[in-house]
C-alpha cells in the first residue's frame, strides 16, 4: 500500500538494508546485556550462545533432521490444504449452485478456530503424523478457499464478455481471464495460509511429537537448555520470514503486469 | 505510408467498401429488464459496409441494442438477422468496443491483439501488422497499464481488425478521451473502416462525431428510433462547412426536442 503513496526514493542498497537495522540493533543490545550479566543466563542466554547451540546441533545432525521433518510437514499440509481450498474456491466461485450448496456451511466452519479441534483430532487420529497434517490442512484450507472465491467473483465482467465476443472457449476464459484476474487475491490467501501453517505446526509439534523443531524445543525445555529453546523460536521466525520472502518474490513475478506490484 | 494506402482505397475505390461488411437487420426487437421496456419494437437495417451512428440521451437503450446485436444478451421478443440468417447465441461477426478498452492487463499489448486473430493463423504476425496499422508497432511488448487511454483504444481497434471483424459495435469508444486524442481516433476509425469495409454501429453522445463519421445517423429515444437521416457529405468531411454545421444543428435540436 505504502508504495502507492510514496515515490521510490533512495538507492536500492539503502532500501534493502534499512529493514535489517532494527533487528541488528536489538541483537547487539541483547548480546551486550547478557554478556554484562544483567540478565540471568537461565532466563535469556546470549545470542552467541544460541548460535553456538545451533552449530553444536548441526554437527550432531539433530538440527538438520528436525528442520527437514518440520519443513516436510509444513509443505505437505500447505500443498494438500491449499489444493483443496483452491479446488472448492474454483468450484464455488465459478458455479452459483455449488456456492449455494457449500458456501454457508464452509463459512460456518470457518468460524471455528481450527486449533480448538485439537482434542477431537487426537481422538480421531491419535497423536501421530496424520493428526498434525490434518490440523495444518484445515488451517490452510480456509484462507485459500475464501480468497479464491473472492478473486474469482470479482473478475471484471467486461473482460469476460470481451473474451466471449472474441471467441474464447470456456477453459480459455478460465485460464486467460478468470484465473489471472483472481491471482492477486489467491496469493493474498496463500500468504495468510503460510502464517497459519507455521502457527499450526508449532502448536502441533509441541503437543505430541518425536521430531521436528517443536519437539526439539520442548525436549530442551525439560533439560532447561534455554539456548536450544531460543534457537527453536528463532528458527520458526526465520522459516516464516523465508516463506514470506519467497511468496513475495513469486507475487512480484506473477503480478508484474500490475503496476502496484512493480 | 499509412496515409497513401488509405487515400487510395477510400477515395478512389469506394465500391470495395462492401468487401468486409455484413448486413444486420432487427425485426420487432424488444428487450425488457423486469417490467422496464428498454428496447421497443425496433426495426433497424444496417447495410453491408455501412457506418451508422446512433445518438440519443443516456439511458435510452443504445448499449442494450449493441449487446443484443453482439449476442451477449437475448432479445425478449423479435429477432436479429445477420447476413440473412437469424442470430442465436453469440454473433460470430461482431466485435464490441467499449469506453474502456477491456484489454487483459496480464497480457502484453501484442498478446492482447493476437488473442483475437483467427485460430491456426500466424497470430503474432497478424497482431504485429494490426498494431502497425494503428501506429503502435513499437509498443507490442509492453503491458497495457503503461499506455495512455487513447493508445489503449488504439490497441482495442487493432484487436478488432486483427480478428477480421465484419461488424464493429462501438459503444462510445472515445467518450473518455480528451478532445485532441478523440479527433485523432476519429480519423483512425474512419481510415480503418474505409480500408477494411466492415459494417459498423457507432454509439456516441458527440453529434459532431456522428456527422463526421457516419453514412447515416439514427436518433434513439426510449428504446425506439425517432429520427433518421443520411449524411450526404463527401469524405473526408470538412467540419467547418455550412452543410456540416447545419446537419449538426438539426440533429442537436431533435435530441433536445425529444423527451
Ligand atoms: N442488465 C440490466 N438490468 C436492468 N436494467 C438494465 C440492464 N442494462 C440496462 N438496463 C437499463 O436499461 C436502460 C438502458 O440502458 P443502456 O442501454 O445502457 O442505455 P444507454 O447506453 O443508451 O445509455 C437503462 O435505464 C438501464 O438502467
Ligand atoms: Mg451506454
Amino acid at each position: 500500500m505504502s508504495a502507492v503513496i510514496h515515490s521510490r526514493s533512495g538507492s536500492r542498497f539503502f532500501r534493502e538494508i534499512v529493514p535489517w537495522l532494527l533487528p541488528l540493533v536489538l541483537v547487539i543490545a541483547w548480546q551486550i546485556f547478557t554478556a554484562a550479566g544483567l540478565i540471568p543466563h537461565r532466563v535469556l542466554p546470549s545470542p552467541s550462545e544460541v548460535l553456538e547451540a545451533g552449530f553444536r546441533l548441526t554437527l550432531t545432525g539433530e538440527l538438520p533432521l528436525h528442520l527437514w521433518e518440520s519443513s516436510q510437514r509444513a509443505l505437505a499440509g500447505l500443498l494438500i490444504g491449499g489444493a483443496i481450498g483452491f479446488f472448492f474456491g474454483l468450484l464455488n466461485g465459478l458455479f452459483g449452485p455449488a456456492n449455494r450448496v457449500f458456501d454457508s456451511s464452509l463459512q460456518m466452519l470457518r468460524n471455528v478456530p481450527h486449533l480448538a479441534m485439537i482434542p477431537l483430532v487426537i481422538v480421531w487420529f491419535g497423536i501421530g503424523e496424520p493428526a498434525k497434517l490434518f490440523l495444518i490442512v484445515i488451517g490452510v484450507f480456509f484462507p485459500v478457499y475464501v480468497n479464491t472465491v473472492h478473486g474469482i467473483r470479482s473478475t471484471d465482467t467486461r473482460l469476460v464478455e470481451m473474451g466471449r465476443v472474441y471467441g474464447l472457449k470456456p477453459w480459455e476464459l478460465l485460464w486467460q481471464v478468470v484465473l489471472p484476474s483472481a491471482l492477486p487475491s489467491i496469493l493474498v490467501g496463500v500468504r495468510y495460509a503460510l502464517g497459519i501453517m507455521w502457527l499450526t505446526l508449532i502448536v502441533a509439534e509441541t503437543i505430541a511429537c518425536d521430531n521436528g523443531i517443536g519437539y526439539m524445543t520442548m525436549n530442551a525445555r525439560e533439560f532447561l537448555q534455554t539456548d536450544v529453546v531460543l534457537l527453536g523460536i528463532l528458527l520458526y521466525a526465520l522459516l516464516g520470514k523465508l516463506a514470506d520472502t519467497i511468496t513475495r518474490a513469486l507475487e512480484r513475478w506473477l503480478l508484474r503486469w500490475n503496476p502496484a506490484y512493480r | 505510408m499509412l496515409e497513401t494506402t488509405l487515400v487510395d482505397r477510400g477515395a478512389i475505390e469506394p465500391a470495395s467498401k462492401t468487401r468486409g461488411g455484413v448486413d444486420v437487420q432487427t425485426r420487432g426487437l424488444n428487450k425488457t429488464f423486469g417490467d422496464r421496456e428498454v428496447i421497443r419494437a425496433l426495426d433497424l437495417r444496417l447495410n453491408p459496409g455501412e457506418l451508422v451512428a446512433v445518438v440519443g440521451k443516456s439511458g435510452c437503450g443504445k448499449s442494450t441494442l449493441l449487446r443484443l446485436i453482439s449476442g451477449l444478451d437475448e432479445p425478449s421478443a423479435g429477432w436479429i438477422e445477420i447476413a440473412g440468417s437469424r442470430l442465436s447465441g453469440l454473433n460470430p461477426h461482431a466485435r464490441l468496443m467499449f469506453q474502456d478498452a477491456a484489454l487483459l492487463p496480464w497480457r502484453s499489448v501484442q498478446e492482447n491483439v493476437a488473442l483475437a486473430a483467427p485460430r491456426r493463423s500466424r497470430r503474432t504476425q497478424i497482431a504485429a501488422d494490426a498494431l502497425e496499422h494503428v501506429g503502435l508497432q513499437d509498443r507490442g511488448r509492453e503491458w497495457p497499464s503503461v499506455l495512455s487511454g487513447g493508445q489503449r483504444q488504439r490497441v482495442a481497434l487493432a484487436r478488432a481488425i486483427s480478428s477480421n471483424a465484419k461488424l464493429l459495435l462501438l459503444d462510445e469508444p472515445l467518450g473518455a478521451l480528451d478532445a485532441l486524442t478523440r479527433l485523432e481516433m476519429q480519423s483512425l476509425i474512419e481510415r480503418l473502416w474505409l480500408e477494411r469495409g466492415f459494417s459498423a454501429i457507432l454509439v456516441t453522445h458527440d453529434v459532431e462525431e456522428a456527422v463526421a463519421l457516419a453514412d447515416r445517423i439514427l436518433l434513439m429515444a426510449s428504446g425506439q428510433v425517432t429520427f433518421e437521416t443520411t449524411v450526404p457529405l463527401d469524405r473526408p468531411r470538412d467540419r467547418s462547412s455550412p452543410e456540416f454545421t447545419e446537419l449538426k444543428e438539426t440533429i442537436l435540436e431533435r435530441i433536445l426536442g425529444d423527451r
